[in-house]
């Protein structure tokens, strides 16, 4: 095997290429450049004496992190409700239009460039209306995130399963199996792959849309402390908000990751270590 | 048929033409001729194909490339209709021959569906097309013909722990899994090293003197026409027809000396200026 | 002597010509409104040239927190916006100051369909289904009317709203929401039947005694341009006095800068009446003039923002607003 300049980047442990265990593993260097950001980030606040409604300094955020903790995890804990549901929802829904074109052909061709148009409508625009329609609970976020996060799903799937080889298609065809065979026993286990990357979008755009219906009315959840914040002029919570929105929305997807890895352990890795595979 | 290994049989070195004359046609093309639509116009793509081969016999098609052997071989395998003529195995049309798992077809990708094992992978067509079956018993006749294959104690491996050569090996146990009369094998070692191609000859020779079915074998390489076949059909393009049909007067069972053979030697040089020929008359 | 004439000549046009009008830029806190006018007066009416002053700008805006926040920045000298929210604005170390204060009453009312509820005083809102927006001024406005009398947040039912409130009053899903009498209450009385088809329950009629919106700046103008402020609010003033007299050119002038609201001229003029008629005057206007403030009420605003937790920790409210240049624009006392 030859190795390249991209195999010393592969496996942060080099485990897999074959070569000697690294000195640092990517995890150490990742956290010690978030620690460098913010050292600057400090510096630069205190420096130019740039006040907190624009910029909040480090040791501001934390501190509001540390003040408001309970409220935060109660908020993240709302949050994570939408986001589940919505998620879950939108997978379901990804997943079915998918199969829907694929199995119908000529209603899947009518149906595609709908969904491409649907797609393109701007969902913050959607969600004060979903409020009015859904009433003001769980209802209107999940629709929300329904309607932002159907989309990768769906096109990641449907990618998988069309891009079986024909010739294997026709191997099938040959010896007299049918088109729901081919569906089933090749078209879908093939499409897990792409399903599990569109999954991956599909998380963020979930959380994404579970703080948009938020700020378009709720009284609970991360986007309303976020919004009453902002109404306070408290910047420092703000982004104490924010980073718990990331926090949240970072455990949300390599919980997708780790799923892929146990339901799908065929599938080629699509990320930054394994760019040579 | 039974799981049992098939043994090697000896083969008469008697002279191979007058012997194949003897044998009776296995698949029998009359008349063959395809037309392709490009770009809105109608193209001939195979042009009054007659080509008739013997029972238990193995015989490659060779030519240069996009000349159609590929297409051929798909009108014989029953996956495309031509427009003219008929194809008949056995006296079987190919769509139903195919049906009736009398054929076996092994293309230059293997394809292997990466969620299965090897075995799980040679027994996949023969699953799927015989609903009756039993999972044990594809599974048992998968294990026997991995064996054949030369890949005993590989069966558990997946697909991306498997080398080219093995994965082609793979594909060719499912398809012999089907337990065929005819395979049909499109350019099947064409993505592998210079090395395993030759293993694989061996290995392929090694199969059909054990199993004796009928092999068509399309391929690029002269040499390797050579070297397995009993005959050899040259292709030509424009639109395709076949323009020789060579017989290869080389005793089996084959083995490295017989690439010194002078009889490899001269086919090989009546190979080489036909595809000359029919490469230059290949249109712009 | 004909030199020095001619030199003070070519010295005093130089010096003209030097001072180039000052350009600024202003930040509304909503979409144009009644009380927005003044500045479409100004503008269109010369005041604003006459003081040297050009406004290249005025911006619409996305609330009044925002509006504080790009004033305080610097993006723009001037802002229209709540001045309770000034107050919390300052207490998170924004620096705006209110100059003038155009609602001397708040225009925030409690709002109910007259067929189904009829509010006369804060205890008909018990056990209602209120519409509320919790990041808005609204709630505070909520909170606060009913604590000053005598009841909490538990004594009604809440329910997540989101401007417009219209729709939930009129779909029924709300049994009252609170409205800007000088906003979309015109519009939202004319859906829901015209004149008498809502019951109308103003705050400042019930205890919740604190300014409305207004006219404010950043430190740094005070501070750098105290002079342009000067002027600004000269001119403003001197508007906000035609407005009151004259509703109907008022809302011909917002048009014609905003020509978006061409259909929208008697809901102009309805916004401006009912600040005429509810807000615009006091004591204070009586006797010192229009947009007067005084420490008294500023001090019981940051007393109710305090109190209410809108605020986290309280301000001096003397410094929350500078009336000097009010005082020397010498508006109309009415």
């Amino acid at each position: 095997m030859s190795r390249t300049a991209f195999d010393t980047a592969a496996a942060s442990d080099n485990t897999r290429s074959g070569l000697p265990p690294k000195k640092v593993p990517d995890a150490v260097l990742a956290l010690g450049l978030i620690a460098v950001v913010i050292a600057i980030w400090e510096l630069t606040i205190r420096l130019f004496h740039v006040p907190t409604f624009v910029l909040p300094a480090p040791s501001a955020v934390i501190r509001s992190l540390i003040e408001s903790r309970t409220q935060l995890a109660r908020a993240a804990e709302a949050t994570s409700l939408e986001i589940l549901l919505g998620f879950v929802l939108a997978a379901v829904t990804g997943i079915a239009i998918a199969l829907v074109i694929v199995h119908f052909e000529r209603f899947g061709r009518a149906l595609y460039p709908l969904i491409v148009l649907f797609q393109n409508v701007p969902k913050v625009a959607l969600a004060p209306i979903f409020i009015l329609w859904f009433g003001f609970d769980l209802a209107p976020k999940v629709a929300l995130i329904v309607a932002i996060a159907f989309f990768p799903v769906a096109i990641d799937m449907l990618a998988g399963l069309q891009s079986v080889d024909s010739s294997f298609v026709a191997l099938m065809q040959s010896v007299g199996a049918g088109r729901n065979k081919i569906l089933l026993r090749v078209r879908i286990p093939h499409s897990l792959p792409y399903l599990m990357a569109g999954l991956k979008v599909a998380i963020t755009f979930s959380v994404i849309g579970a703080i948009v219906g938020e700020f378009a009315g709720a009284s609970q959840g991360l986007g309303y402390v976020i919004q009453f914040a902002s109404t306070q002029l408290d910047t420092p919570k703000i982004f104490s908000a924010l980073f718990v929105v990331s926090v949240l929305g970072l455990a949300f997807y390599y919980a997708v990751e780790l799923a892929e890895r146990l339901l799908v352990p065929w599938a080629p890795k699509f990320d930054a270590h394994h760019l040579t595979s | 048929m039974n799981s049992a290994l098939p043994v090697a049989r000896a083969l008469p070195s008697s002279d191979v033409t007058e012997a194949a004359q003897a044998r009776p046609v296995h698949v029998d093309a009359r008349n063959i001729a395809v037309d392709y639509y490009l770009e809105g116009r109608r193209q001939r793509v195979l042009h009054e194909i007659d080509f008739a081969v013997p029972k238990g016999s193995l015989v490659s098609l060779i030519g240069p490339s996009g000349c159609g052997k590929s297409t051929l071989l798909k009108v014989l395998a029953g996956l495309i209709a031509p427009n003219e003529g008929s194809v008949s195995i056995d006296g079987v049309a190919p769509r139903e021959a195919a049906r009736r798992r009398m054929i076996g077809l092994v293309f230059q990708d293997a394809t292997l569906l990466p969620w299965k094992n090897a075995i799980e992978n040679a027994a996949f067509l023969l699953l799927t097309a015989d609903d009756a079956i039993a999972k044990t018993e594809a599974l048992a006749r998968a294990g026997t013909m991995l064996k054949l294959v030369g890949l005993e104690g590989a069966e558990r491996k997946m697909p991306p722990q498997l080398s080219g050569g093995m994965r082609q090996r793979v594909a060719i146990a499912r398809a012999l899994a089907l337990d065929p009369q005819v395979m049909m094998m499109d350019e099947p070692f064409g993505a592998l090293d210079a090395i395993t191609r030759e293993e694989m000859r061996r290995c392929l020779l090694d199969i059909w003197e054990r199993t004796g079915k009928t092999i068509i074998l399309v391929t690029h390489s002269i040499d390797e026409a050579i070297f397995l076949s009993r005959e050899v059909h040259v292709m030509q393009t424009g639109p395709a027809r076949i323009i020789e049909t060579l017989p290869i007067a080389l005793a089996y069972p084959r083995n490295e000396q017989s690439y010194a053979d002078p009889a490899f030697k001269a086919a090989q040089q009546r190979l080489r200026s036909l595809l000359i020929e029919s490469h230059q008359r290949r249109p712009a | 002597m004909k030199a020095a004439i001619l030199a003070t000549l070519a010295a005093t046009l130089l010096a003209g010509s030097a001072h180039a009008e000052d350009k600024v830029s202003v930040q509304l806190d909503w979409v144009v409104r009644g009380n927005h006018a003044m500045f479409f007066v100004a503008k269109e009416k010369g005041y604003f040239a006459k003081q040297n002053i050009d406004v290249t700008a005025i911006r619409r805006g996305t609330g009044s927190p925002n509006a504080m926040r790009l004033v305080g920045n610097g993006d723009a000298e001037f802002g229209f916006g709540d001045l309770p929210t000034l107050a919390v604005a300052r207490s998170q170390d924004v620096p705006v100051v209110a100059l003038v204060a155009v609602n001397q009453h708040s225009p925030l009312a409690m709002l109910a369909l007259a067929s189904k509820h009829k509010l006369s005083k804060p205890q008909d809102l018990k056990g209602l289904n209120i519409g509320v927006q919790p990041s808005g001024s609204t709630y505070v406005f909520l909170t606060a009317l009913l604590r000053a009398n005598g009841m909490t947040m538990s004594d009604i039912q809440q329910s997540t709203v989101n401007p417009p409130y219209e729709n939930y009053l009129l779909l029924g899903r709300v049994d009252a929401v609170p409205g800007y009498l000088d906003a979309e209450v015109p519009e939202l009385e004319a859906k829901a039947g015209g004149p008498g088809s809502l019951s109308i329950m103003q705050g400042s009629d019930f205890g919740y005694v604190v300014y409305g919106s207004g006219l404010f700046t950043s430190e740094r103008m005070i501070a750098e341009h105290s002079d342009i402020v000067q002027r600004f609010v000269t001119a403003y003033a001197q508007a906000f006095a035609d407005v009151i007299k004259n509703p109907d050119e008022a809302a011909d002038l917002t048009i014609k800068e905003n020509p978006e609201y061409a259909q929208k001229k008697d809901v102009l003029i309805a916004q401006i009446d009912a600040d005429v008629k509810h807000t615009f005057f006091s004591g204070d206007t009586l006797a010192h003039g229009i947009g007067w403030m005084n420490e008294d009420t500023w001090q019981r605003t940051v007393k109710t923002l305090v109190e209410q937790g809108a605020m986290k920790q309280t301000i001096d409210a003397s410094t929350a607003f500078a009336d000097r240049y009010l005082a020397a624009a010498n508006p109309a006392k009415q």
